[in-house]
């Protein structure tokens, strides 16, 4: 999963990255304005962590400007301006939640677990597709409720790739949200990934189209 | 016109200096005035006397005949009957030139009027103010007419006098009519210039009520539409208010700079905080946590303070529909991910007018809802009355319902929330602190069926 996090205070930030690695997320950061708006215009992001008073271009506008686009990524807004007005506000331009500073770390990442969920279709922290289990919120994985020891970038994999379950997932977009941006990109590291993964989990649940990318097909169409 | 009786004059007071000085001034025309029409009608009287003393000399003169023997006589009556009562103020009398007096009237009866020794040339008349009978002042009038007679030529001097008594009589009679119309007129006068000073005054009563409107927060500013010399004083008025509204617009951005500018550093306790807990310093941890939030609870405090405090001041007539508002919050819960799973149940009219600023309800209804999404199982229930004055906000919810206790923390004004009580965080605190400012009340009630209903009563 891949954040872009948008924050100009450096030890917030800083603490903030932190986290959300440590949650196994892929995280972005950008404190200019001006510049975090062209990388959700131009990147992909599975989420966004968006303050508000920005240098260059204010938080609110920024989000406008993604609305008005079509970037439909989930946007959570961490900003000390909390009162309800300004929240409402926030969410009438198109963001997922809000939450004011100061904040709890459990609690944002309760919230962007649950705006990143909704926006795959999810309705709970489990993703279940046959035997497999996604746990998002202790980031495990368990095959008939046997816990596979993954590393965090297979977790970033198979927990994508079930997120997105029943559509194919191009290497590149793989590539893209599970490192981060200036991560050197060669398509066999997917490869080599995917394979790693498939022998861990040791079911038959990636399936490789060729030339397009991978798939995990959805319960639906497995019934 | 409450606050002009007389009962409201005092030394200090416009009014009555107004009063004073139109009061001496009256006075003094009215006595110069007087002064003065007596000595004009004195004048004329005395004029009016002497012309009738010249028209008896005339009838006098023309009458007169002399006998072949030289004897003057009056052969005819003067038409005045005065000149036939003995000693009536009224008298004539005919001397030759050098010799006793020769005819007078009845009135004079057995006197003669002294004439002075002064000499006449004839034609020319003379006035006196001789002494009379009785020691009356006469106003006396001479002429020497000289005679063409049978007898030759013969100077005759003809007095005519008038008692001056009936002059002053005139005077005395014309004075008091006067006195009594000048002071009619003086009370005529005194009554138009009070009214004069109440009507002219009119405008300050007005200025008056009309800063009483601003404090009493029914209006922002005086209007326009007064007089122009009162037009002065609303001005400064007005731009006194603007410098209050500019000093308290200083006050409150400052104390909105404040406590956002605190929130970065508390961002980055809580997360020193954390730190602390995950290397096994819970306690710490915990503390600095209990004290960030106590920090964030004074923020939110003051910030809410300085806001109603404001707001109460400058938009006072732009009251909110509650519905609009209240919808508007729900519609923004609604699209975040907790509350996409609720079945928000709205019991709320068409519209609802509240003079109760929009931020402000925002702020409760915002903290309200957002605590009963985070508890409900199913379904937030939220309805809005309109009471007598006031209105009410009531948000029920089927989640598990609070203690006892905290419900009797929260019946005492004033009292703290117990940062250690789930669910009841600075959100609380905040729409307790806002429904207090409002002069309401805040009361919770745990549901027999389950859940929470929180009514907020925000009057006004």
């Amino acid at each position: 999963m891949r954040i872009l996090l948008v924050e100009d205070d450096s030890r917030i930030a800083r603490d903030l990255m932190t986290a959300l690695e440590n949650a196994g997320y892929v995280v972005e950061h950008e404190s200019d304005g001006e510049e975090a708006w062209f990388m959700g215009d131009t990147e992909n992001y599975d989420a966004a962590i968006l303050d508000l008073g920005l240098p260059s271009m204010d938080g609110l506008a920024i989000l406008k400007r993604w609305r008005e686009t079509k970037r439909a990524f989930p946007v959570l807004i961490l900003t000390a301006r909390g009162t309800w007005r300004e929240r409402v506000e926030g969410i009438d331009a198109g963001a997922d939640d809000y939450l004011p500073k100061p904040f709890q770390m459990d609690e944002l990442l309760a919230r962007l677990r649950a705006i990143i969920r909704r926006s795959t279709g999810q309705s709970s922290d489990f993703v279940e597709i046959g035997p497999v289990t996604l746990d998002t919120k202790q980031m495990r994985i368990t095959v008939n409720g046997a816990p596979v020891n993954l590393s965090p970038q297979e977790y970033r994999l198979v927990s994508y790739l079930m997120h997105h379950a029943g559509r194919v997932v191009t290497q590149q977009e793989l590539t893209e949200h599970i490192y981060a941006q200036d991560f050197e990109r060669d398509s066999n590291v997917i490869e080599v990934l995917v394979g790693r993964s498939r022998k861990k989990l040791g079911v038959d649940l990636i399936e490789t189209r060729r030339g397009f990318g991978y798939i995990i097909a959805s319960p639906g169409n497995e019934a | 016109m409450k606050g002009f009786g007389i009962g409201r004059l005092k030394g200090n007071s416009i009014r009555v200096r107004l009063f004073i000085a139109s009061l001496a001034s009256i006075a003094l025309a009215l006595v110069i005035a007087g002064f003065g029409l007596i000595k004009l009608f004195e004048h004329h009287v005395e004029r009016r006397f002497t012309a009738e003393l010249t028209n008896h000399m005339r009838q006098l003169a023309g009458n007169l005949t002399f006998g072949t023997d030289g004897a003057v006589t009056m052969p005819v009556q003067l038409s005045d009957p005065r000149f036939n009562q003995p000693l009536s103020g009224l008298y004539w009398q005919v001397s030759e030139e050098g010799k006793k007096v020769s005819l007078r009237s009845r009135s004079l009866w057995d006197t003669t009027l002294a004439t002075p020794s002064d000499t006449l040339t004839p034609g020319e008349i003379h006035n006196h103010i001789l002494q009379g009978p009785l020691k009356a002042e006469l106003l006396t009038q001479e002429e020497l007419i000289i005679y063409d007679t049978s007898t030759g030529k013969r100077p005759v001097r003809i007095t005519v006098a008038i008692d001056r008594n009936e002059l002053l009589t005139a005077r005395h009679e014309f004075a008091e009519a006067l006195v009594f119309s000048l002071g009619l007129l003086a009370v005529v006068l005194l009554g138009a210039s009070w009214l004069q000073i109440v009507v002219g005054l009119r405008p300050l009563e007005a200025v008056r009520q009309g800063v009483n409107a601003v404090r009493a927060r029914q209006k922002q500013r005086l209007e326009d539409g007064y007089p122009d010399e009162v037009m002065p004083l609303v001005a400064e008025v007005n731009t006194l208010l603007d410098a209050q509204d500019q000093t308290i617009e200083r006050a409150r951005t400052r104390a909105g700079d404040l406590a956002h500018g605190l929130k970065t550093p508390l961002t980055v306790l809580v997360a020193n905080a954390r730190k602390l807990k995950e290397k096994g310093e819970v306690e710490f941890g915990q503390e600095i946590d209990e004290m960030v939030k106590l920090m964030q609870r004074h923020i939110e405090r003051e910030l809410t303070r300085t806001r109603v405090a404001a707001e109460a001041r400058q938009h006072m007539d732009a009251g909110a529909d509650a519905v609009r508002v209240v919808r508007g919050v729900v519609e923004a819960l609604r699209k975040t991910p907790r509350g996409s799973t609720l079945d928000w149940r709205m019991a709320l009219p068409e519209r609802l007018d509240t003079p109760v600023q929009s931020d402000d309800l925002m702020e409760v209804a915002g903290n309200l809802l957002d605590n009963a999404s985070k508890w409900a199982k199913g379904w937030v229930r939220v309805e809005t009355r309109e009471l007598d004055g006031a209105m009410s906000l009531i948000v029920t919810d089927d989640g598990p319902g609070v203690p006892e206790s905290m419900i009797a923390a929260l019946g005492q004004r004033g009292a703290r929330l117990d940062s250690q009580t789930p669910g009841t965080g600075i959100g609380l605190a905040i729409v307790k602190e806002i429904v207090e400012a409002y002069g309401g009340s805040l009361m919770l009630q745990n549901e027999a069926a389950g859940g929470l209903r929180v009514e907020a009563v925000l009057s006004t």
